[in-house]
């Protein structure tokens, strides 16, 4: 069902793989085309109105870790997304965050949150998500065909990320709106735009503020009120830092989570044998299923850096200001990493992915809690409905950034 | 006796250095070397001695995400 895994050697017209163009990313074959781009040219130009200005494509492993361990050269203050370009004013997930800013300033934003997404930090929440996941499936019972992304993968982050945050239950579903808005800013058939992502990323900005006003008032032990409270060199965050980091949070928070859900559901139906497997100790394969499930779902496709001086990266002349995108999807695959990088394999052993960002200042702050939500998602999932399927190839979201599922049909009893 | 001379010979001192993130990842290979504190900042709580506690303390130097863990021999 997954054709994107078939991979061929045959070669490709350079001209027809342009990682800029939001078709590329629908391609069921785009896997062999990065395949054969990790072996032909692995440091390529691609120039598409998708994407804005033209823009660097690393998309071998080593490469991006490079890049990523590099912050003074390739930096993150210009923008984090290819199709940024820094003439441009749309307001994105990340705005005025430490997402975009560079050590040291970086490092002391980072510190304000980095303690309550410790593994200790969060072992605490695992009843909350047990309860959450419990609930989830509850409400499944007596169906026989659900939405699986709507009903199952993006009910969980959300509730998770809230209530770390100290959102009431009455506003999230309002939240989930506004961050489905922002990951499907490429998407028209997802009801979204640019303009339309824009104003969701607003709208959350404004709700963190709101939220924020309210624990000035009355603090609580959540984990907005540390923000709110924090002083990074001995100033409190500004208004516009709070807002960002509350859409930052909440975006990060749910929308790749989710995604990596939902891949596992449809890699679990393609792969009966790993399903198997799973279900008959997920107990013992949870961790290396975890991360399994992270690296074939790579929710986020890339992180893009600005050159910050010319500098030659490996006999590529690269000028000041031009754009570098680590396409994390591709290091994913890289065959110098991975052994038998195009099966599914949830036993694999030394599974150094790149699904939370190559390693580098910016690796992923919501790393340990995605670890935690994912295997008890599917050890409660398959324990209620141990046959569920997907019964017909998903929706895909168009976007050069979310390797999104966009709908899904699961049949619970198979 | 004899144990502790040899822990001292062979312990390595393992260094969290200022590019720290607090992600965490050592603290998830070894919680009882690693602790990330409330200044968001991994310290260290030991030296390692046993062959397993160097074998974490290389793992994490390995895994960590901003480079921060150094062993000194």
């Amino acid at each position: 069902m997954d054709t994107a895994t078939a991979v061929t050697a045959s070669g490709f017209d350079r001209d027809k793989v342009n990682l800029g163009d939001l078709d590329f990313w629908l391609r069921d074959d785009r896997h062999s085309a990065l395949a054969w781009l990790r072996r032909e040219e692995p440091v390529s130009w691609h120039e598409h109105p998708d994407a804005g200005k033209g823009f660097w494509s690393l998309v071998c492993a080593a490469d991006i870790a490079e890049v990523a361990r590099t912050p003074d050269t390739f930096v993150s203050s210009f923008g984090v997304r290819v199709y940024h370009d820094r003439d441009e004013s749309f307001v994105r997930p990340g705005t005025s965050t430490m997402r975009e800013l560079d050590p040291p300033e970086h490092t002391r934003h980072r510190r304000v949150v980095s303690q309550a997404f410790t593994p200790k930090a969060l072992a605490g929440l695992d009843a909350s998500i047990e309860t959450y996941v419990e609930r989830i499936v509850h409400d499944l019972s007596g169906e026989s065909k659900v939405e699986f992304v709507g009903q199952v993968a993006a009910r969980l982050p959300v509730q998770v990320i809230c209530e770390m945050t100290g959102v009431p239950e009455s506003d999230r579903e309002y939240l989930v709106s506004l961050t489905n808005k922002t990951m499907g800013d490429q998407d028209p058939d997802y009801g979204s735009s640019p303009e339309a992502g824009s104003e969701a990323v607003r709208r959350l900005n404004e709700y963190g503020l709101e939220l924020a006003a309210r624990r000035r008032a009355k603090p609580g032990d959540d984990l907005f009120s540390r923000i709110v409270a924090a002083k990074v060199d001995d100033q409190p965050l500004s208004e516009a830092e709070l807002g960002g980091f509350f859409a930052l949070l909440m975006v990060g928070g749910s929308e790749t989570t989710r995604t990596a859900i939902s891949h596992a559901m449809l890699a679990f139906t393609d792969n009966p044998d790993q399903r198997e497997l799973w279900k008959a100790d997920p107990a013992g394969r949870s961790r290396s299923a975890t991360e399994e499930i992270l690296r074939w779902a790579t929710p986020v496709r890339h992180v893009a850096r600005v050159v910050a001086r010319d500098v030659d990266f490996h006999g590529v002349w690269m000028s000041k200001g031009d754009k570098v995108a680590l396409w994390l999807e591709s290091a994913n695959r890289d065959e110098t990493v991975f052994d038998r990088p195009f099966a599914f394999d949830i036993a694999r052993p030394k599974n150094t992915h790149s699904a939370f960002g190559a390693p580098g200042p910016h690796f992923c702050l919501g790393a340990n809690l995605a670890r935690r939500e994912i295997p008890i998602m599917f050890t409660a999932f398959y324990r209620a409905f141990p046959e569920a399927a997907v019964t017909r190839p998903p929706g895909r979201l168009r976007s050069l950034l979310v390797n999104g599922i966009t709908k899904m049909e699961v049949a619970l009893n198979g | 006796m004899g144990d502790r001379m040899e822990d001292v010979s062979t312990a390595t001192r393992v260094e969290v250095t200022d590019a720290c993130i607090g992600s965490g990842v050592c603290e998830a290979i070894d919680p009882a070397m690693f602790a990330v504190t409330d200044d968001g900042l991994a310290e260290v709580l030991k030296a390692a001695h046993t062959p397993q506690e160097l074998a974490d303390a290389r793992a994490a130097a390995d895994q960590c995400p901003a480079l921060a863990i150094i062993l000194h021999k």
